[in-house]
């Protein structure tokens, strides 16, 4: 098997250097550097900052132990560190990372949480940790900004519940969570590119889609900036969502680790080897019904070695390239930036040194820089190779 | 010398030990007293409190509050008055200075001479914010000549009168204009030789500088005399010394009490020396009277003499020269550019140099190590304590980390030391502290923050035991220690749904009672929607009902009735707007067959009911929805012949599939029903 692979990927790779004419352009990432975190512990979060554009800074943050370590991509190949944030707490564990912006100054807010349950906010230009927010019962696993409003962050958590906080006024805004809601932990999340909605998923197998265009939503998200608790008698009326628009257990049949959307359709992954292309409902339908049975699966992309869970994928900023670790080391890139997902060719990115699980890729805006972190501590840089 | 190897190496021995034991002690108490001096140093900079706001550290408390006792509002104005009367009757009208000589050993060849002293007030003003220094007013008021060196013995110099100068207290009012501080005399005084000495040969005078430096040889301050030669050989003129009087101090009270003073005079370097630089306050310095050496001092230090006066009376301006009487030691000296404090008030009179004596105690009790001092300071905070009983009440609230014991020692004191084993570190405050925000707002080093607004106690003056140091002595476990007065609580409370901390200002409101939460209600009707046996008009009657119930809360077969009729005033309305009239009747009925109400309620029921239809828009709502139901009907059952009456008619459709329910209902009816609930949940089943 591991002797079969790597005759296999470098099959390709030749074959695609010799022939470089047919029509599925191909990505080629090349190992640029790596380096280890003196913990030693895994690192199972990172993420670029992709709210800095061309000309500025490539700028990512790392979790893992109870760091949370912003690094910097130079032009020369190397990354340096530019700041560590260190939990008082030895125990606290950091499994996740999210980038927002302050909306007043435009300064950089990182935002961590991890095994205690506890979201830290940091503020990079004053290297304060300026917030927390506690309430979640449990870990947290991951956090997502809000595309469209920089303030909203929304937190998933072992207690089988999702939140979205206002961090700038300290409201939680609402809870996903619930008789409807996931049975079990809760692993991943995103929101659509437009704000509207929200996938969920977790160790229950479920995937939840929650609409974040309801009435109720919208005037709360309204209220929870203008609400004063100084002023209020009673506590922020907090939306408790029990019941998600949009539920299927079809798509995996194991813990369901990591959604992205993609468009409309949604890309997920569970420890099966795979991840799947898919859309609620019918492939014509474009309303989502609460009691619906049908999904739609567009296509699905295969790897290999990847049984363990907490494996997360990523795409870039303009969701053209998609990569994936497994637990060997092995990173698999898919060129989505093609028009039948069937097209989509793979490309495998391989050290020698390289071998602990890889928790968790970012590429950069642009998408030619490809961060990915491993169990063993170490963080690898792989550029992408100028193509003719 | 063997003998010496030898005693090194029985030394030897001990000297292992001993350092064993040291590592024992820095095992048991180098962390924690790390610990305490980083807290030290960071309290220094930026304090988070003040000790002498601690009623323990009472004497490090320089303010009393004597005459917050006796202040009444309406006293405010006499006391103005008062103080202005005060000021303007200052001692009496007119401050006299009568000069009885200018003395300077180095002088002693010009004896007989004559030096010009030039006095001024300075008026020190009080400093506005954006000013860098402290405005100065100086106004010279006179010019006399004293007497170079007058033999004590002596009635008077040339002419056995002394210059005499008064200043009129009106220059001292402290209302005038700008705001002073303080005034301060400064005398001037420039060796300016008369006619006749101007006759004498330059030699003379050389002598003088050259004696001077002779002088200064001997002396041990060469620096002044030096410059006296510089200032004597350069300008030729004369050199010029000046000294400075403080007359009021902080609070406004005058300094200069009548009596004999004796000056000490620097010399200046030049004429042009700004008089008074800075407020005297920067160059004060404490000396402690060891230090000072009177004797050298006043030997070598020109001084100039003076009596000072506050009289009624304009002094003429050359007077009788006094008799000296001896001078009192250490009567009023004035050093030069020092004013004198006051003495701060409220501190523990000095008692005896007390023996304080640190015992420390570890590695299980077994080994201990002694340290003794001889103040009160806190050996981890050097915070002067004033006295014993502040300095352990603050040993054992400041540093918890250690226990503290105090034992009466025969010299003074001993403290013993140890580890606290129950120490935690956890945090003791207000936990409303720790989740304000932002993180550690309570502890923020940027400045005063408001209080968390929990725990308010408006009025507590619990008696204090009077402060007895055996409070320290080791007690046994029935002691009685004495309460903590916090009232109120000092806990940290959740909100039930969203976990998140209680703020202070929603305590009050408990909004987590309630059992039919809007998830409850919504699941139900989910629930009741997903029965594929039921039509949609029976549905809408399970949702109606059960909500009504699960809002009220009916418990008992009892309330029925009272359910029954709480549900037409409620959904009466809406029962007929959605032609649910013949479903109500028939929950009705199969309430009466389970025994859940007797006839009686359901004839009042459906009289109720019937009254409610009389209101004409629910009429016309009733003929629509029975025509309505008449033409799908005529669909369904062709030979169907609809009947003229209005109630009996509604639903055809409907009456068929309620059949279906009371059979449903009477089938279940074996295990015969106590409770309303159970009967909602058959209602839900079916």
């Amino acid at each position: 098997m591991t002797c079969g692979t790597p005759t296999l990927r470098r099959k390709g790779r030749n074959k695609r250097r010799r022939k470089k004419t047919p029509a599925p352009v191909k990505m080629g990432y090349k190992f640029v550097c790596y380096l280890k975190e003196d913990h030693g512990q895994p690192i199972f979060g990172v993420q670029f900052n992709q709210h800095l554009r061309d000309g500025q800074p490539l700028v990512f943050a790392t979790a893992g132990n109870n760091r949370v370590s912003v690094y910097q991509c130079m032009d020369d190949g190397s990354i340096k560190i530019l700041q560590c944030y260190s939990d008082p707490d030895p125990e606290e564990n950091f499994y996740t990372v999210a980038w927002s912006y302050d909306t007043e100054t435009g300064r950089p807010i990182l935002a961590a949480a991890g095994s205690r349950g506890v979201i830290r906010i940091f503020s990079l230009a004053t290297m304060q940790c300026v917030k927390h927010f506690i309430g979640h019962g449990n870990a947290i696993n991951e956090l997502k900004f809000h595309p469209r409003d920089p303030n909203l962050l929304l937190s998933v958590s072992k207690d089988h519940a999702l939140r979205m906080w206002n961090i700038r006024t300290d409201i939680l805004v609402a809870t996903f969570g619930g008789v409807e809601a996931h049975r079990d932990e809760v692993l991943s999340t995103d929101i659509d590119v437009e704000g509207t909605c929200i996938v969920s998923c977790g160790m229950d197998h479920s995937l939840k889609i929650w609409k974040l265009t309801t009435d109720i939503m919208l005037s709360t998200i309204n209220q929870s900036y203008t609400f004063n608790p100084s002023r209020a008698v009673r506590p922020f009326p907090t939306v408790q969502q029990n019941f998600p628009d949009f539920s299927t257990r079809d798509i995996h049949r194991n813990y369901v680790d990591c959604v992205r959307w993609l468009g409309r359709f949604i890309l997920s992954k569970s420890c099966e080897n795979t991840i799947v292309c898919w859309k609620p409902g019918l492939l014509n339908q474009t309303e989502l019904k609460h009691n619906d049975t049908n999904v739609t699966i567009i296509h699905k992309f295969d790897y290999k070695e990847c049984e363990i869970w907490f494996m997360r994928f990523s795409l870039d900023y303009w969701q053209k390239v998609l990569a994936v670790g497994n637990q060997q080391g092995r990173t698999y890139v898919w060129d989505l930036d093609i028009s039948d997902p069937a097209q989509a060719r793979c490309s495998t990115l391989t050290h020698p040194k390289c071998v602990a699980p890889i928790r968790q890729t970012a590429f950069s805006r642009k998408g030619n820089i490809l961060i990915t972190v491993c169990d063993d501590a170490t963080i690898w840089r792989w550029d992408r190779v100028a193509q003719q | 010398m063997p003998q010496k190897k030898k005693d090194c190496l029985g030394v030897d021995k001990p000297v292992s030990e001993v350092q064993a034991d040291h590592e024992l002690f820095l095992q048991a108490f180098e962390k924690p007293t790390q610990i305490y001096r980083y807290l030290r140093s960071r309290n220094v900079l930026s304090p988070i409190f003040l000790q002498r706001t601690l009623y323990y550290m009472r004497g490090r408390m320089s303010r009393s509050h004597k005459n917050r006792m006796s202040f009444k509002l309406d006293c405010l104005l006499d006391k103005v008055t008062q103080k202005s009367e005060r000021q303007n009757e200052r001692p009496a009208s007119y401050l006299n200075i009568a000069f009885t000589g200018f003395h300077d050993d180095k002088l002693e060849g010009v004896c007989g001479d004559v030096a010009r002293v030039e006095t001024f007030i300075v008026k020190m003003c009080h400093k506005k914010r954006k000013e860098s220094s402290a405005p100065l007013m100086q106004v010279s008021v006179g010019t006399q000549d004293v007497n170079i060196n007058p033999s004590e013995g002596e009635g008077g110099g040339g002419c056995g009168r002394n210059a005499c100068l008064s200043i009129p207290t009106h220059n001292f009012t402290s209302s005038n204009g700008h705001q002073v501080k303080s005034y301060v005399l400064v005398f001037r005084v420039s060796l300016v030789h008369d006619q006749e000495n101007a006759g004498e040969p330059v030699v003379k005078r050389r002598r003088v500088g050259r004696s001077a430096s002779q002088d200064s040889q001997d002396s041990n301050i060469p620096l002044i005399s030096t410059n006296a030669i510089n200032g004597d050989s350069h300008g030729g003129v004369g050199s010029t010394y000046a000294g400075e009087l403080v007359m009021f101090d902080r609070h406004g009270r005058c300094l200069l009490t009548p009596g004999q003073y004796e000056l000490m005079l620097e010399l200046q370097a030049g004429e042009t020396t700004q008089l008074c630089k800075s407020s005297p306050k920067k160059n004060a310095s404490w000396e402690s009277i060891d230090t000072l050496k009177f004797d050298g001092i006043f030997n070598n230090i020109p001084v100039l003499k003076f009596t000072l006066n506050w009289n009624s009376e304009n002094s003429t301006s050359v007077i009788e020269r006094p008799r000296l009487r001896p001078l009192k030691p250490l009567d009023v000296v004035l050093a030069n550019s020092a004013s004198t404090k006051p003495k701060p008030q409220g501190v523990a009179s000095p008692e005896a140099p007390q023996l304080v004596l640190y015992q420390f105690v570890y590695n299980n009790n077994s080994r201990q190590q002694t340290e003794a001092r001889r103040d009160f300071h806190c050996p981890w905070c050097s915070l002067n304590c004033m006295a014993l009983y502040s300095l352990l009440k603050h040993l054992k609230l400041c540093h918890a980390r250690f226990t503290f014991t105090y034992v009466p020692h025969p010299k003074g004191a001993r403290i013993d030391v140890a580890l606290n084993e129950c120490y935690d570190g956890s945090y003791a405050g207000n936990p409303q502290d720790l989740v304000a925000m932002p993180a550690g707002f309570a502890f923020s080093r940027s400045g005063p923050t408001r209080r968390t607004p929990t725990t308010s106690v408006l009025v507590c003056r619990p008696k204090r035991p009077k402060p007895s140091l055996s409070e320290f002595l080791e007690q046994d476990d029935d002691f009685d220690l004495p309460r903590s007065y916090i009232l109120g609580h000092n806990r940290l409370y959740h909100h039930t749904m969203t976990c998140l901390p209680i703020q202070p200002h929603e305590l009050d409101e408990d909004s987590e009672g309630e059992h039919d939460s809007e998830w409850v209600r919504q699941k139900t009707q989910m629930m009741i929607d997903e029965f594929s046996d039921v039509n949609e008009g029976e549905k809408e009657l399970m949702k109606m009902w059960n909500l009504h119930v699960m809002k009220y809360n009916f418990v008992g077969d009892s309330q029925i009735p009272l359910a029954c009729s709480m549900f037409l005033e409620s959904h009466g309305t809406e029962l007929l707007r959605k032609s649910l009239y013949r479903n109500f009747v028939l929950h009705m009925v199969s309430l009466h067959d389970f025994g859940l109400i007797g006839t009686g309620v359901v004839y009042k029921c459906i009289l109720h009911l019937q009254n409610k239809m009389q209101d004409p828009s629910v009429q016309k709502q009733l003929a629509a929805s029975w025509e309505e139901q008449r033409r799908s009907s005529k669909k369904l059952f062709s030979s169907y012949n609809g009947s003229s009456s209005s109630f009996v008619s509604p639903v055809k459709q409907e009456s068929t599939c309620s059949s279906a329910t009371s059979n449903g209902l009477t089938e279940e009816s074996k295990s015969s029903p106590t409770k309303s609930n159970v009967v909602n949940k058959k209602c839900c089943v079916q």
